[in-house]
């Protein structure tokens, strides 16, 4: 809940392991809030989850080692430098060799050479490749990304949807929010639309013309 | 599992500092000068300052920390960092002991120079009773951390932050305000062992209740 | 619903709602009988009891200050115990317990530093003295004071009840400690002036004993009636606020 307004009502969508699944809408429609339950960031006032057929809002803090966040804000500390970054973090989840762990990921996401700047000085780009590795450091099956697209320029964007359709197919299941139809990936398998906190829409993707279901949904619940 | 992460916690904090001692250096300052400013506001004579001194310690410290406390809070702010800590299986009680850790850490840093300052500054003679002063330097600095962190992080949810912060912190550290000062002014009397351990008591029982209370409540204050 | 309960579980988990219909039920008399008893005491105070003799009328304050005193404490304990209970059960009836007993003790702990004031300034001749009862006070004072800002300042998408409860549970923890330590504190420094006949138990005349007993009851009745009104408004602002969204939600679902 927001104050008293509910920030999400009514939701209910499943995802089949190894789905990608897009979730649209406009500013303030709750995708951010759907993301934070799904990482339990925050608990529902009312509601269930399941996660490959366990209730995942009682499954103990130990199992969050299977999810991956990103999320519009790196999580990072600008003060250390990428690989202190990913190397604390390594630790963190209880990683065997950090210091192996944080230079492979490093290698994945291109920045073997700014690994030893402060996260920062890096550019915005720079960071959320940094964040990225941290997302999927310890291997998650399940990955949650949270408006990942905001404030990066076409090329990054276009690394970041390349890095996400490998990520997918190397058999990870991925929940992705965005406001942005155009820069939606191309890999996903399923779409749910919110708009002010309730489903309007949903459905397996390709789906015709995704534009159109988009504004049909946010008129539908705008008049 | 719990232990590295906090002690991985501790390390980060201790790194983040030392690289750029901004926050530490500008307590340890701002402790000084409190402690000067004591002295302006009474002109105390040498006999008011033997019995001001350990007291002016105390409350420079408390100041210094009030503004520590937000600031090593606010850098998890920053990027959402702490956000990344919960959704990490890390257990919220290990963040709290390794956010404490690190606060009790850091105060005692700013009181390796703060206390000779303040001794050389209020003519107080310990009489050589230093494993004494250095005891009670660390059970009220222990207590004062683990309430400072954990009020941080309460006060971190509220808009009037920064102002609440000593608002709920400084009533309930007067246990430890008053076993730090009437524990150093039994020192500085000397003579009054059995006033000291008293007070050193206390603020070792203190230590264990609230270190107790506030890593277990710690997480109902950090989920959201 | 029958009104005992089949289990332990049943007893914790319908114990906000047993308390509420307790307390609704009391409201109308609660009220006159605290009037009554209040009216009684103001009798016994000033035609029955007995003038003290070194302290003439002044006084008589006591039979004021060390009922709010209690009720002070007893306040912030219902504020702890509530604040525990939201914690577990997590219902609002609980958090609205905490936050009106806090408002209410607010009240109350003012009026105890106010009539300690009032009670120094003829004696002591000052309207301060950092004795040990008269410093504790205070330092409840702010800690009520801190409860009460949290409240206020939580942000928004802060779970205000949840801040609230945990800075209660660990304020009313910590006042038996602060208790002690100024306690301590005032032995090593004695105050030149102390406070006399503030200790209910040692060797108060009989008439007193009465007459502090009955103000205690009587007190504690206006404490038990001004709480319970306050439940009472804020459950049926909460009940009102959650008819209008349904409204709401009737309204857009039929568009």
């Amino acid at each position: 809940m927001y104050g008293s307004r509910p920030a999400l009502e009514d939701v209910s969508f499943a995802l089949e392991e190894g789905g990608f699944l897009v979730v649209l809408g406009p500013n303030g429609a709750g995708k951010t809030t759907l993301l934070k339950t799904l990482a339990r960031l925050v608990r529902p006032s009312a509601g269930r989850v399941w996660l490959g057929g366990d209730d995942w809002l009682a499954a103990p803090a130990e199992r969050q080692r299977e999810i991956g966040v990103l999320s519009h804000a790196t999580y990072l500390y600008d003060g250390l430098t990428a690989r202190e970054n990913l190397r604390f973090f390594a630790t963190l989840y209880g990683l065997r060799d950090p210091d192996d762990r944080a230079r492979t990921a490093l290698a994945t996401v291109g920045l073997e050479d700014a690994a030893d700047r402060r996260v920062g000085h890096l550019s915005r780009g720079q960071a959320q490749r940094v964040a990225i590795a941290r997302a999927v450091l310890h291997d998650p099956a399940l990955l949650l990304l949270d408006e990942p697209y905001a404030g990066l320029d076409p090329r990054a964007a276009a690394r970041l949807s390349a890095a996400l359709d490998a990520l997918h197919a190397a058999g990870r299941t991925v929940v992705l929010t965005t406001h942005d139809l155009a820069r939606s990936p191309a890999a996903a398998t399923r779409y749910l639309v919110l708009v002010e906190g309730r489903a309007r829409s949903e459905g397996r993707l390709p789906a015709g013309d995704l534009e159109t279901i988009y504004e049909d949904a946010v008129a539908a619940a705008g008049g | 599992m719990g232990w590295r992460a906090a002690g991985a916690i501790l390390a980060k904090d201790l790194r983040l500092e030392l690289r750029r001692v901004e926050t530490v250096g500008t307590m340890l300052v701002f402790a000084v000068l409190v402690a000067t400013m004591f002295v302006f506001a009474g002109d105390p004579t040498p006999q008011d300052l033997r019995r001001l001194g350990p007291g002016a310690l105390w409350v420079s410290l408390l100041f210094a920390g009030a503004i520590g406390f937000g600031r090593w809070f606010a850098q998890e702010e920053r990027n959402q960092a702490l956000q990344g800590l919960l959704v990490s299986p890390v257990d919220r009680a290990a963040l709290f002991a390794g956010k404490w850790a690190g606060a009790t850490v850091f105060l005692l840093g700013i009181e390796c120079a703060l206390v000779p300052v303040t001794l050389t500054m209020y003519q107080l003679d310990v009489r050589g009773a230093w494993g004494e002063l250095a005891l009670l330097l660390l059970a009220v600095t222990i207590g004062y951390a683990a309430l400072g962190t954990f009020f941080a992080a309460v006060a971190a949810r509220t808009t009037a932050g920064e102002l609440l912060l000593p608002i709920l912190l400084f009533p309930l550290s007067v246990p430890l305000i008053l076993a730090g000062a009437e524990g150093g002014q039994a020192l500085v009397e000397g003579g009054r062992m059995g006033d000291y351990w008293s007070w050193l008591s206390l603020a070792a029982a203190f230590d264990v209740i609230f270190g107790t209370v506030c890593t277990l409540a710690f997480e109902y204050v950090i989920e959201e | 619903m029958s009104w005992w309960p089949r289990s332990w579980r049943q007893f914790w988990s319908t114990l906000d709602g047993r308390t509420y219909h307790l307390m609704l039920a009391a409201r109308p008399w609660i009220g006159w009988l605290a009037v009554g008893a209040m009216t009684v005491v103001f009798g016994l105070v000033f035609w029955w009891v007995p003038l003290e003799a070194i302290q003439g009328y002044p006084q008589k304050i006591f039979y004021i200050h060390v009922p709010a005193a209690w009720v002070m404490y007893a306040a912030f304990g219902v504020v702890f115990v509530s604040s525990i209970l939201y914690l577990w059960k997590r219902t609002s009836l609980w958090d609205i317990f905490a936050r009106c007993a806090a408002e209410v003790g607010f009240l109350f702990v003012t009026l105890a530093l106010v009539t300690g004031m009032l009670w120094g300034k003829p004696i002591w001749g000052t309207y301060w003295t950092w004795d040990a009862r008269l410093t504790s006070t205070l330092i409840l004072w702010f800690i009520y004071g801190g409860y009460l800002l949290v409240r206020a300042f939580a942000r928004p998408d802060a779970d205000v009840a949840r801040l609230a409860a945990v800075v209660g549970i660990v304020g009313f923890l910590d006042v038996p400690i602060i208790h002690l330590s100024v306690l301590w504190w005032r032995t090593l420094h004695p105050e030149p002036v102390v406070m006399i006949l503030d200790d209910p138990g040692g060797g108060l005349p009989a008439s007193m004993l009465i007459t502090l007993l009955a103000s205690l009851v009587a007190v504690s009745l206006v404490f038990a009636w001004l709480w319970i009104q306050r439940v009472w408004q804020e459950r049926t602002a909460e009940n009102l606020a959650l008819l209008e969204a349904l409204l709401d939600r009737r309204e857009r679902d039929a568009r």
